[in-house]
C-alpha cells in the first residue's frame, strides 16, 4: 500500500490567496491580525505573475482573501486573469463596504460565488466583528440574491454563536445563501487575546453531532460544509464530511500537498491559516515568490517537510496511539499547533473527546480491550467494556 | 463509520489505483511519504476525490456551482424583506447598506499614506499608537526581523506598486 501511494503525486489544487492584509475591520478572532496592509505587498505585475503561475501549476480553485480583498484595487482583474486560464475563483469578504459595483466586478472576474463572513446572529456577529456589520452583510447577501449571484457564508463557531447554528441555517436559507461553511474559531492571532470566545474541546461532543445533523437536514437551506478543522471520525464522520466522493472521511491535512496559501507579500505556506512572521513564528513559511517561482518552491524536496515528511513517530498525546493516526495525522495542523504548540497533537477531535468522556457508543468502533487507547484517553482499564461497543 | 469501514474503502481505492496508476497530465510528481501520498492521492480519483475545505477558503460546492436556481431555500419572496422591514417610502430595490448611514468605501485605503482609517471598532490594544500589550512584531510599523534575505527592491521605501522590481523570472517574455 505504501509503495502504491508513493507513486501518487501532489499539486496545488486549492489555493487561498491573501491579496492584501488591509482590512476595514478589526475582528476579535482575526487569525492574521489584519488591519494595515503589509509594507512589502506584491506589486500588480508580481501578482499577475503569481496568477499565471498558479494556473500553470493546474491549480483548480483559488479563493481571493485578505485582509479584505475588495480593498485591493485590482482584485477583480486578478480574478479574471485566473478565470480566463481555467481556474475556478471565488472570494471571501467581510461585506462591510459591499456595493453594487463590487458585484459587477465579481461578474467581470467570473467568480463562481462570493462568501461573506457572518458569525451568527446580529449580537454575536457584531460583538466579534464591528457594530453594524451584521446588517451590512445581510444586505450584501440580499443584494446578491436579487441579482442572481451565488452567495455563501463562512462562520467561525465560538461561544457566542455555537448554540444557534440550527436557527442560523434557517435564517441563511431565508436569504438564499447557497452554501455555508462552518469552522471552529481557534486561538491564533487576535483570538489568543479573546480566549473566552473559544469553544472547548469537549464542546465537540454536542457540536459535532449538531453540525452533522445540519449537513443532512432535509429542510430548505444552504448546503453545509464542515471546514478542515471540524472532526474527526467516530460515527458522525460520514455525515459530517460526505460530499459524494468515494472517500467520505477525513484523510488528513493537505497543506503543502493539495492546498497552498499565499500571503500578500509573496510568502508561501502550506495553508494560509498557518502562523507566520506576524505571529512571531515563520517556520511554516516555505519561501517567497520574489525569490523563487511557485513551481520551484512547490517541487523543492525539502518544502512542506513538516507535512509531506510525516511519520507516525511525530504524533503526540492521544494522537500517537489513536487508531486513525496514520490517516488523520493529527487533524488540522493550524488547530493542533494553536492549542498545543505541537502540530501533531490535536485535542479538537471528536473521537478523542468521546473516548475521554467514555461515550463509547459514539465511536462507531469496537474498542473493547484496547488498553493502550484507554490509557491514552485517561480511562481506567475497567472503563472499556469487554463486550464491544459498536 | 468504523475503522474497518474506513480501511476497507482505502484498500479498495488502492487496489483500483494499482490497476490504473495514471498520473494526471501536468500534475507534478513529488516524492512524498505516506502521509502526503494519502492526501495527494485524491487528485487521481476518477471522480475528483474528496475536496479539502481549508480554513480561510470560501466554499465551493456542487450546489453553488450549479447555479442559484438549484439552491434549496424557503419561499420567502424578496430576500431579506421580512428581516429588516423598510420604511414605507423605501423604494425597496435599494440595498440596505444604502439606507444606512454608511460612509462610501474608502478607495484611498490602499494609498501609500493610508493606514487604518476607521478605528471605530478597533480594540484599544490594537491601536497603532498604543503599545500596550501588543507585541512589538505586531506593530503597524513592524517589519520582518530578518531583513537579511530581503532584496533591495523589497525595502519598505520601495513601495508596493513599483513594477520595476519584478524578479527576473516574472519579467514578461
Amino acid at each position: 500500500m505504501i509503495e502504491l501511494l508513493k507513486r501518487l503525486g501532489c499539486y496545488p489544487r486549492n489555493c487561498v490567496w491573501e491579496l492584501t492584509l488591509a482590512c476595514d475591520m478589526r475582528c476579535l478572532h482575526c487569525g492574521s491580525y489584519a488591519g494595515a496592509r503589509r509594507d512589502d505587498e506584491l506589486s500588480i505585475p508580481e501578482m499577475e505573475s503569481v496568477a499565471d503561475q498558479l494556473a500553470a501549476m493546474k491549480c483548480e480553485k483559488v479563493t481571493l482573501g485578505g485582509g479584505e480583498p475588495t480593498l485591493h484595487p485590482r482584485w477583480h482583474d486578478l480574478g479574471r486573469r485566473l478565470s480566463d486560464q481555467g481556474v475556478r475563483v471565488n472570494m471571501i469578504s467581510n461585506g462591510w463596504s459591499w456595493t453594487p459595483e463590487h458585484l459587477e466586478k465579481a461578474r467581470h472576474a467570473r467568480l463562481t460565488n462570493i462568501a461573506f463572513s457572518l458569525d451568527g446572529f446580529e449580537e454575536a456577529h457584531d460583538r466579534v466583528r464591528k457594530p453594524g456589520s451584521f446588517q451590512r452583510v445581510v444586505a450584501a447577501l440580499d443584494h446578491c440574491a436579487r441579482e442572481g449571484f451565488p452567495a455563501s457564508v463562512v462562520s467561525h463557531v465560538n461561544r457566542l454563536n455555537a448554540h444557534t447554528l440550527r436557527e442560523f441555517r434557517a435564517f441563511l436559507g431565508q436569504h438564499r445563501v447557497s452554501s455555508w461553511q462552518i469552522q471552529l474559531g481557534i486561538p491564533s492571532g487576535a483570538l489568543r487575546d479573546n480566549r473566552d470566545l473559544v469553544i472547548q474541546p469537549d464542546d465537540l461532543l454536542w457540536l459535532i453531532p449538531q453540525i452533522a445533523a445540519l449537513r443532512t437536514d432535509p429542510t430548505p437551506g444552504p448546503a453545509v460544509l464542515a471546514a478542515d478543522n471540524v472532526g474527526y471520525f467516530g460515527k458522525y464522520e460520514k455525515p459530517l464530511r460526505d460530499r459524494g466522493a468515494e472517500i467520505s472521511f477525513w484523510i488528513g491535512c493537505r497543506a503543502g500537498m493539495q492546498v497552498i496559501g499565499i500571503e500578500s507579500n509573496g510568502n508561501v505556506k502550506g495553508c494560509l491559516s498557518l502562523p507566520s512572521a506576524r505571529h512571531g513564528n515563520d517556520r511554516f513559511v516555505e519561501d517567497n515568490l520574489r525569490r523563487r517561482p511557485l513551481k520551484d518552491i512547490w517541487e523543492d524536496p525539502k518544502a512542506f517537510a513538516w507535512n509531506r515528511g510525516f511519520t507516525e513517530e511525530q504524533l503526540g498525546g492521544f494522537c500517537a496511539v489513536c487508531r486513525y493516526r496514520d490517516i488523520c495525522r493529527g487533524g488540522c495542523a493550524w488547530t493542533a499547533y494553536s492549542h498545543t504548540s505541537n502540530r501533531f497533537d490535536n485535542p479538537y477531535c471528536f473521537y478523542r473527546q468521546a473516548l475521554i468522556a467514555g461515550r463509547l457508543d459514539e465511536l462507531g468502533d469496537d474498542v473493547a480491550n484496547d488498553t493502550e487507547l484507554a490509557v491514552a484517553a485517561g480511562l481506567r482499564a475497567g472503563d472499556i467494556p469487554e463486550g464491544g461497543t459498536s | 463509520m468504523s475503522e474497518s469501514e474506513v480501511r476497507a474503502i482505502l484498500r479498495q481505492v488502492c487496489e483500483r489505483l494499482a490497476r490504473q496508476v495514471v498520473m494526471p497530465v501536468g500534475k507534478m510528481a513529488v516524492p512524498v511519504a505516506l502521509g502526503a501520498a494519502l492526501a495527494g492521492g485524491t487528485g487521481c480519483f476518477s471522480d475528483g476525490g474528496p475536496s479539502s475545505t481549508p480554513i480561510y477558503s470560501a466554499p465551493y460546492d456542487a450546489v453553488t456551482e450549479a447555479g442559484l436556481d438549484n439552491v434549496s431555500t424557503p419561499d420567502v419572496g424578496d430576500p431579506g424583506s421580512d428581516v429588516f422591514p423598510k420604511d414605507a417610502d423605501d423604494p425597496g430595490s435599494v440595498p440596505l447598506y444604502m439606507a444606512l448611514d454608511v460612509a462610501p468605501p474608502d478607495s484611498a485605503y490602499m494609498g501609500p499614506d493610508a493606514g487604518p482609517s476607521d478605528p471605530g471598532a478597533q480594540p484599544p490594544y490594537m491601536a497603532p499608537d498604543d503599545p500596550g500589550p501588543q507585541p512589538a512584531y505586531m506593530a503597524v510599523d513592524a517589519v520582518d526581523t530578518d531583513p537579511g534575505s530581503v532584496p533591495l527592491y523589497m525595502a519598505v521605501d520601495a513601495g508596493p506598486t513599483d513594477p520595476g522590481a519584478l524578479p527576473p523570472y516574472m519579467a514578461p517574455s
